[in-house]
């Protein structure tokens, strides 16, 4: 097909083939060895579609990590706190005895590519279970591929459908909802900053869904009074906060990147009106002591709160310990980090729970989670107690009101939850396997 | 002594050899890689028919689209659509894939082409931000970015019976009947007087007008073509993956693009997917060794550009040319030698 392919070249290249097969043989072996580089399964290679079975003495936890991309502060700290917790697991006979073996696949936070890391990480890595992105958007991909491959997915994903509409009866969330958060926090702004609400949200998904549960709750007992979209990557927001209302007492922002931090800075210079609450992903990653006095008064919906001294006990210093806080120069994403800790916590219960060996024992395993169980505050269940609701396969947990005040987060509010806050989306548990 | 060999469709030659050494190599892929060998193999077969698809506007026609994941996109959700909210079959719905672009191309072409060099490259730019946005936003069609999940139907083929894309094997094979196919096509209008005249374009396009040729024209039908083979790239990416969105129209997908035909080599259609199998393969590889695994992509294409700006397939014409350069003088210094005098 060369272009210059003349009949004088035609000639010479009929007589010197020997060159030319070496040079495509050559071409051709490198992208089968390339290929053959994916036969997949390093510890099982029974050839199954689904989860590897690695042998009693071995269990592969999979991480569907957002390593590069707009969530890869999320990344980071879930590898590190699962690369201790797995260190100090193996340092104390494993799980059932079974060395874990942790194998991360880059997402990049985004769908298409989290679902081929998925892939990976069943199909050639072995992984038994697989604890998912921080990225609703790769969680609700990857579901009906966990199921497709019957693998266990944790997803960390936070999106009210991946438990709902999204969900399979191989989705099982640790993590907290969209709903939960925003039901959470709309209580305490209706009962400590007001009853006329603003909501200004980032236009995708993160921020329509919270600002859908944020009406659905405010509405009854409070007023919206306009809702303010703002498109993905705004920087300035001088004209959004000029749609204000005057009589606004809280202004819900479910905004990320420099638009959560502009919000922040343009609010306080244009006075704007309304008490500033939001869910603390706006933050999470920011080092808050470099913002802006304007900042100060803020608050954020979180799970756990980022500095050690406003949550200090054991479990908490511990989780640190695993994750080396203290060695890292990264922003600590305080609110988020632990929940791929304790789906392996929940992992390693229920392997326990359930005897679990094999894939053949899958079913056995995620039913154990339709049995809604529940468990305290300990040093594998850092952030406190939480319950499943084996419904929908959805975790809850008590959440924290954190509040800037001199360049530091500060709680402001303990919300215990001791009952599930929303009716569930779905019946994961009715859906076959 | 003669080494073509005539087929049903025409002769095959030896500069044709590579076009069947790969297709045997990826005929035994199948027999050799696991099951995320076969899924990472169809998405690159997939993926190199887009690749080839933008050399085809790029490397014949000369024209620089950055806007190519538009056409990724819309052929990705055509035939999403045509699955999920038609019940069309796989198949027809490929097709509807591949029509509906080509229209969609030529809608756009008519903006595009009728620029200059420059502008041209703007304007897909703009095109590509433009059809991201729309599809990042419109949520409720789209699924924006946590996009849409498709169950892709079964295949009915005619007298061999249905398949379904779940089954790995069939999945690759699939993929690489639709890319021979489309490589086939794409290759006959390449080498047709249509081709001809693309290069013409892409050589000296203002003395392809002063010949008479209606340049625009040839451009329009070029991005027309180019894009509805990008359409059924991203119909076959998402048959693969069972999932699209917005993503698909991003700019790095555009990226990918430019970045498989010129690893590859322009100009060559087959560049493309070498050029796709290599930066898949390495992604694959490098990626688990380090995250800064984009970085090698980036190393790889700057040391591509600077030192074989012809890619892979322009480097291993230069080998052969050298060998056969090296070969021929031993041949002609060896001839001398045996020469009789006055025998010229």
């Amino acid at each position: 097909m060369a272009p210059d392919g003349k009949p004088n070249a035609k000639q010479s290249v009929s007589n010197r083939s020997i060159s030319r097969r070496s040079a495509l043989r050559g071409l051709g072996a490198a992208s089968l060895v390339g290929l053959a580089g994916c036969t997949g399964g390093s510890n099982n290679g029974d050839g199954g579609d689904g989860g590897g079975a690695s042998g009693p003495d071995k269990i592969t936890i999979g991480l569907q990590a957002d390593m590069t991309g707009v969530l890869a502060s999320y990344g980071y700290w879930h590898k590190r706190v699962l690369e201790g917790y797995v260190e100090e697991l193996n340092a104390n006979d494993g799980i059932n005895g079974a060395e874990v073996e942790l194998v991360v696949e880059d997402t990049a936070t985004d769908s298409k590519q989290g679902v081929q890391a998925m892939r990976k990480l069943v199909q050639q890595e072995g992984a038994d279970f697989v604890i998912g992105s921080q990225s609703s958007g790769v969680s609700i991909a990857t579901n009906p591929l966990a199921k497709q491959l019957k693998v266990p997915y944790f997803p960390i994903g936070e999106a009210p459908s991946i438990t709902g509409a999204d969900g399979t009866r191989w989705t099982i969330r640790n993590n907290h909802s969209t709903n939960h958060a925003a039901i959470l926090a709309v209580q305490y702004g209706l009962e400590n900053l007001g009853k006329n609400w603003t909501i200004m949200y980032q236009d995708y998904a993160f921020g329509q869904q919270y600002t859908e549960w944020v009406k659905r709750e405010v509405e009854g007992s409070g007023t919206v009074l306009t809702e303010i979209p703002v498109p993905v990557g705004t920087s300035d927001l001088n004209s959004y906060l000029n749609k204000v209302p005057d009589d606004t007492e809280v202004l819900f922002n479910a905004l990320v990147g420099p638009s959560a931090l502009n919000f922040l800075k343009q609010s306080a210079d244009l006075g704007t009106s309304g008490a500033r609450l939001g869910p603390i992903a706006s933050v999470e990653g920011v080092d808050v002591s470099g913002l802006d006095a304007g900042a100060d008064g803020a608050a954020y919906v979180t799970m756990l709160p980022r500095r050690l001294e406003e949550a200090d006990n054991e479990y908490n210093r511990h989780l640190r310990d695993i994750a080396r806080v203290d060695e890292s120069d990264q922003v600590l994403n305080g609110g988020h980090y632990f929940v791929s800790y304790e789906a392996l916590s929940w992992i390693k219960d229920a392997v326990t729970e359930t005897g679990w060996s094999s894939e053949s024992d899958n079913q056995a395993f995620i039913e154990w989670f339709e049995t809604g169980p529940s468990v305290e505050q300990s040093n594998a269940y850092p952030q406190g107690k939480k319950m499943f609701r084996g419904t929908d396969h959805q975790a809850f947990m008590d959440m924290y009101i954190e509040e800037i005040s001199g360049g530091k987060l500060t709680v402001a509010e303990h919300i215990e939850v001791s009952e599930p806050t929303f009716d569930a989306q779905s019946d994961l548990s009715a859906m076959s396997f | 002594m003669s080494t073509a060999v005539s087929t049903a469709g025409r002769t095959l030659k030896p500069r044709h050899a590579i076009w069947v050494l790969l297709l045997i190599a990826a005929a035994i892929v199948p027999f050799v890689a696991g099951e995320f060998g076969l899924f990472l193999g169809a998405s690159i077969l997939a993926l190199g028919l887009y690749g080839a698809s933008f050399d085809l506007l790029y490397g014949y026609t000369g024209l620089l689209s950055f806007g190519h994941s538009v056409f990724f996109g819309v052929g990705a959700y055509a035939a999403t659509f045509a699955i999920n909210d038609y019940a069309i079959g796989a198949i027809t719905s490929l097709l509807i894939a591949f029509i509906i672009t080509g229209i969609v191309a030529i809608g756009l072409g008519l903006i595009a082409v009728r620029v200059s060099s420059h502008g041209f490259v703007i304007v897909t730019i703009l095109l590509a931000l433009i059809a991201h946005l729309a599809a990042s936003s419109l949520t409720g069609l789209t699924g924006g970015t946590d996009g849409l999940t498709v169950l892709v139907p079964m295949v009915n083929l005619p007298v061999l019976g249905e398949f379904t894309l779940f089954d790995p094997m069939f999945r690759y094979y699939f993929t690489l009947v639709v890319l021979v196919v489309s490589l086939f096509l794409m290759y006959r209008v390449t080498t047709s007087p249509v081709g001809l005249a693309y290069r013409m374009i892409r050589e000296n396009e203002k003395r392809a007008r002063l010949l008479g040729y209606n340049v625009t024209l040839y451009k329009l039908s070029a991005f027309m073509l180019s894009g509805a083979f990008a359409g059924l790239a991203g119909a076959l990416s998402m048959y693969i993956s069972g999932f699209v969105s917005a993503s698909e129209f991003s700019l790095t997908v555009s990226g990918d693009a430019i970045i498989f035909t010129l690893i590859g080599g322009r100009g060559t259609l087959i560049g493309a997917v070498v050029g796709a199998a290599l930066i898949e393969l390495v992604a694959n590889q490098v990626s688990e060794l380090t995250d800064a695994y984009p970085l090698f992509i980036g190393v790889l294409l700057v040391t591509t550009v600077i030192l074989e700006p012809e890619g892979l397939l322009g480097l291993l014409k230069r080998v052969k040319e050298r060998v056969l350069s090296d070969d021929s003088a031993e041949q002609t210094e060896s001839a001398s030698s045996r020469e009789v005098p006055g025998n010229e």
